[in-house]
């Protein structure tokens, strides 16, 4: 074996720490100083040094001045559904009570691709706050890179579905759609919060984000449904400029919150 | 699933349960680790025991967010990390002068190599943060690359090349500590 092998062979190990490396390697490791060294840099697994016994008995002793029963968390596919049912829930209901209007100006083909953006945009981001609910769980949509993903794709993809045409009461009607779509956001926000406040958060910045996105979405979700008018110009202003004024009042809020916090304690 | 794995999982679960034992028996089980990981990234050891304490308050508000059927050290390992962020967040400005005057490993050193002991600490010190990250959880957290990648919120691709840049600069800074004289040997080029 040479030196090629060996790190392949050590860098091929799930758990370098639990590897015993076989005899050709060890052999190669008695000529190879630097092998040796990297082999038992890596593989060898030292104790660590014990912890002051001081620190720990005060650790337990503040654990058992506050130790009572809790409830473990549902599996991860309870909240997605929570989360997927306010969704759907909070699109419908505003949809219905703002009166579908945009289903009547759109053909029912480019109804069904505004839609299926939206939701697929919704499901990621749902599961990416699913993912930050529970530390250390396994393929976390990236929860830093999805909302910038999102408002980046969503209006570019927009502009292309939707006709390009020049509307009067450019400002008037688009003020009246954002209003429209921070008020579904409010409610909707909440009933997210809940769910959410049920996980521990390690990054209340980026899950505050993230749920500020939800909300965004679904306001624009309900404004997809009710508004007739469907221009490119039109949507990707004011109604994709819900989530994106969303994202970030909720990052915002996280923030201060966060610093408050901090200053209090 | 290993022995102590399946442990640990039990002790969560007491823990949760609010078995008195339980918190003593983890937290003598995991601290050392813990506290080698802090002790690695962050060098103070009387920051690493700050940390340290900080974690346990961490885990202990969020035990109900552990999960039975997950292995408990990428759980454990993703909150000593936030804590360590959060805590290189509050103390920007201290850390800043801290790094600038501290010390500060030399990766040509042969004291090491000469005393026929190669420490670990030092050598982890010259890689870039992500790669000792990565190197730290693997060898002082004796995590597997999938759970440094839940640990992480990273994938296990990722993580596999960030173990290998570590890999090859750790092999450089070995090669340069050999006494002249002993050659590597069967190195391809």
């Amino acid at each position: 074996m040479n030196c090629q092998e060996v790190e392949r062979l050590i860098r091929g190990q799930a758990r370098p720490t639990r590897f015993r490396l076989p005899d050709p390697a060890v052999a190669h490791l008695s000529q190879c100083p630097v092998c040796r060294g990297l082999a038992e840099l890596l593989t060898r697994r030292d104790a660590a040094p014990p912890a002051p016994m001081e620190i720990l008995r005060n650790l337990e002793q503040q654990i058992a001045q506050d130790l009572h029963a809790v409830k473990p968390m549902r599996p991860a596919a309870y909240y997605a559904a929570g989360f997927t049912a306010w969704f759907v829930a909070f699109a419908a209901a505003g949809g219905w009570m703002l009166k579908p209007l945009a289903v009547g100006v759109m053909s029912p083909w480019l109804c069904a691709t505004i839609w299926a953006a939206l939701g697929i945009s919704a499901g990621l981001v749902i599961m990416s706050l699913v993912g930050q609910m529970t530390p250390g769980c396994r393929g976390r949509v990236n929860p830093v890179r999805l909302p910038f993903a999102i408002l980046l794709i969503l209006p570019a993809f927009f502009s292309t579905m939707l006709p390009h045409r020049a509307e009067a009461d450019f400002w008037r009607l688009g003020w009246i759609c954002l209003i429209c779509g921070l008020t579904v956001f409010v409610p909707a926000a909440v009933a997210y919060g809940l769910l959410l406040r049920q996980g521990a958060l390690l990054s209340p910045r980026l899950a505050g984000a993230t749920l500020g996105l939800l909300g965004g979405l679904t306001g624009t979700t309900v404004l997809e449904i009710h508004c007739p008018l469907q221009t490119a110009l039109h949507v990707v202003t004011w109604h994709l400029g819900v989530p994106l004024i969303t994202t970030a009042g909720c990052l915002m809020m996280a923030i201060l919150i966060g610093r408050g916090g901090a200053h209090a304690s | 699933m290993s022995e102590a794995d399946a442990d640990l999982r039990g002790w969560m679960e007491r823990y949760q349960q609010a078995d008195p034992v339980a918190p003593g028996v983890l937290i003598a089980a995991l601290s050392p680790g813990l506290l080698r990981f802090f002790r690695v990234l962050d060098a103070g050891a009387r920051q690493a025991e700050d940390l340290l304490q900080d974690t346990w308050l961490r885990i202990h508000k969020a035990r109900h967010s552990y999960r039975a059927t997950e292995p408990v050290l990428p759980w454990v390992y993703a909150i000593a990390r936030r804590v360590r962020i959060d805590h290189y967040r509050r103390n920007r400005r201290t850390m800043a002068h801290e790094v600038a005057v501290g010390d500060v490993p030399e990766p040509g050193g042969r004291a090491g190599w000469a005393s026929g002991v190669t420490n670990f600490e030092t050598l982890v010190g010259i890689l870039p943060e992500n790669e000792r990250e990565v190197i730290t959880l693997l060898k002082a957290g004796d995590l597997s690359l999938e759970e440094v990648a839940r640990a992480t919120g990273s994938t296990v691709g990722a993580v596999k090349q960030k173990a290998h840049r570590a890999y090859r600069r750790l092999r450089k800074v070995l090669e340069n500590q050999v006494p002249a004289g002993v050659s590597p040997g069967g190195r391809e080029s």
